[in-house]
């Protein structure tokens, strides 16, 4: 049944699927090229504005991940939302393992976008030759990557499990709380905004580092 | 405020208060400032100023310190911990080092008189009143007793222009200074990183500390030139030096070009500069900083090897091998992080298995 479901949702994903994977692949080798690590005189280097724009250009893995969750939670959701849930309450099994079902094929969608991250940031790092003590993170950048989209993909597909009502509460509420976070911090709540991402909180692997060039 | 005297052993060693100072050259200057003090122009200033000249006194070792609230315990606290931050730093020898020295705190609001009474005679802080502590008035009072230092740093001192970080944790500052060592633009960092000793010498001012140009750094001087200061070439006044510079890459040129721009030759900065005399404490001890400071007419190096008790170049390596021993820790994801990361997918998809929409 798990093989049933995968293709399913495999269909209905493939899109979002292979455009992410693309944009996976293309950020490490944008944030190489942009510093500026890939061309000139290597002595003419300014590392410190280089490193400073690889780790700008690495804040855009976390957008990715939050990304890839979104589209892959709601692509999960999408035939039975249209359907009304209709086929699924009509199998003869429980909700929970259902529910299961559609959760562990999505989060097996991740894969080939990680992939196509881990292949990026190889390429991007492969393709340089880096003064004598810098130090390269691939592999981190793209463990963290995965487990952010892990962490992404199963706050949205808890989402979308709930009511239409629950999910716009929960979503309007952390908008409000991210447009609102200086002044949430200026009363007092930055508090909150720490517990979720800052140390030990359930999303505190957002916070990073991402740069895939450090010293 | 208890007004206690103690004997002049005791008070080398702790902190003492008393109604007057202790000694000829202390009393000489406050007669000074009183002299100072009455040809203020207003009475209120010269009130103002005459309460400082009257206050009790504390004694930090060798250091005098007037202070407007001499009986806070915030302060005697801080006091106490300077002692003991001065003998760390700077040796039992400290005592000769700072001879004379003035340090004056005042707690309550900022005050101009007292600026301008003290005008360059002793180190000024002013401590903020409602939110001193300890460990705050402590930080500021061993930042007076740095600058103090430099001051006393001599000419070979001010024209190195080191930042003398004596008091506070090395290690930040020994990281910092490895991440500048391997990020610098200068050839003469990178070959100091790869193990030229010269170079270390070149990229820290230390062995061409008479405004030349390090002639390990010379070939990378005009691609400097061209990367910072291209934007300055369409200057009328610039043009000509600035094509001397970089057209021939000729780095004398480039030095003339810095020059009439108001730039430094590159180098090392200043806080990276003031870790060769870390180094130099970590091969000879505290008392090493004594030892640089006790001579602030000679010139930079011997200074400095006199301080490290070795030649500059073994000094150098020892700077080297105590920059590179601090590199910075590899950046990983924490595996608190990683597990905490995989309860929250676990606990997020047992949420979803809990829907309302199938209860």
């Amino acid at each position: 049944m798990f093989a049933a479901v995968c293709r399913v949702q495999w269909k209905a994903s493939f899109t979002a699927v292979v455009l992410l994977a693309v944009a996976g692949f293309t950020v490490p080798l944008l944030a190489v090229q942009r510093a500026g690590f890939s061309v000139g005189d290597r002595r003419a280097w300014d590392l410190v504005n280089m490193l400073t724009s690889v780790e700008t250009t690495g804040t855009l893995f976390p957008v990715l991940a939050v990304i890839v969750g979104l589209a892959l939670a709601v692509s999960a959701w999408s035939a039975d939302h249209q359907g009304d849930h209709v086929y699924a309450l009509t199998l003869p099994v429980p909700r929970w393992y259902y529910v299961l079902l559609r959760f562990g094929a999505g989060a097996l969608l991740v894969v080939p976008i990680t992939a196509a991250v881990g292949l990026g940031c190889a390429l991007a790092i492969g393709s340089l030759d880096l003064p004598v003590g810098l130090r390269t993170y691939a592999m981190a950048v793209t463990l963290r990557f995965t487990l952010a989209a892990l962490v992404g993909y199963a706050l949205m597909f808890a989402l979308a499990a709930g009511s239409k009502r629950t999910s716009a509460m929960v979503l309007g509420g952390v908008a409000v709380m991210l447009a609102l976070t200086e002044v949430l911090a200026a009363a007092g709540l930055g508090l909150l905004v720490d517990l979720l991402v800052g140390r030990l909180g359930p999303f505190e692997i957002f916070a990073g580092p991402w740069t895939l060039i450090g010293v | 405020m208890s007004r206690i005297r103690l004997p002049l052993g005791l008070l080398l060693l702790g902190v003492a208060s008393g109604a007057r100072a202790q000694t000829p050259e202390e009393r000489a200057w406050l007669a000074r400032l009183e002299q100072r003090a009455a040809a203020f122009a207003t009475r209120r200033e010269r009130t103002d100023s005459l309460a400082l000249v009257h206050h009790d006194t504390l004694r930090v070792g060798p250091l005098l310190v007037l202070t407007d609230s001499a009986a806070a315990p915030v302060l005697r606290t801080a006091l106490d911990r300077l002692r003991a931050q001065l003998i760390e730093a700077l040796g039992t020898e400290h005592v000769t080092t700072l001879e004379g020295a003035v340090l004056v705190v005042r707690f309550g609001p900022p005050d101009p008189a007292w600026g301008r009474l003290i005008a360059g005679d002793a180190q000024f802080i002013q401590a903020p009143r409602g939110a001193a502590t300890p460990q705050r008035v402590g930080r500021q009072l061993a930042h007076g007793v740095q600058q103090i230092l430099m001051r006393r740093g001599g000419r070979s001192m001010t024209a190195w222009r080191a930042d003398l970080r004596l008091f506070e944790d090395p290690t930040p500052l020994l990281e910092a200074t490895y991440i500048e060592l391997v990020t610098s633009h200068l050839p003469g960092a990178r070959q100091c990183f790869q193990g030229l000793l010269a170079a270390c010498g070149d990229a820290l001012r230390i062995v061409t500390d008479t405004g030349g140009p390090p002639l390990d750094q010379a070939e990378g001087l005009p691609a400097f030139v061209e990367q910072r200061y291209r934007w300055r070439a369409n200057e009328p006044a610039l043009a000509r030096p600035y094509a001397a510079c970089v057209g021939p890459r000729d780095p004398g040129a480039c030095v003339v070009f810095l020059d009439l721009i108001g730039a430094e030759v590159p180098s090392l900065s200043t806080r990276a500069r003031g870790t060769v005399l870390l180094a130099a404490r970590n091969l000879a001890g505290a008392d090493g900083v004594t030892r640089f400071f006790a001579d602030s007419a000679a010139a930079l190096v011997p200074r400095l090897e006199a301080a490290a008790g070795v030649p500059l170049d073994s000094l150098l390596a020892g700077w080297r091998a105590t920059i590179l021993a601090h590199r910075p820790p590899a950046t990983s994801i924490p595996a608190g992080t990683q597990w905490l990361a995989v309860a929250s997918v676990l606990g997020l998809a047992a949420l979803a298995t809990r829907s309302t929409r199938w209860r």
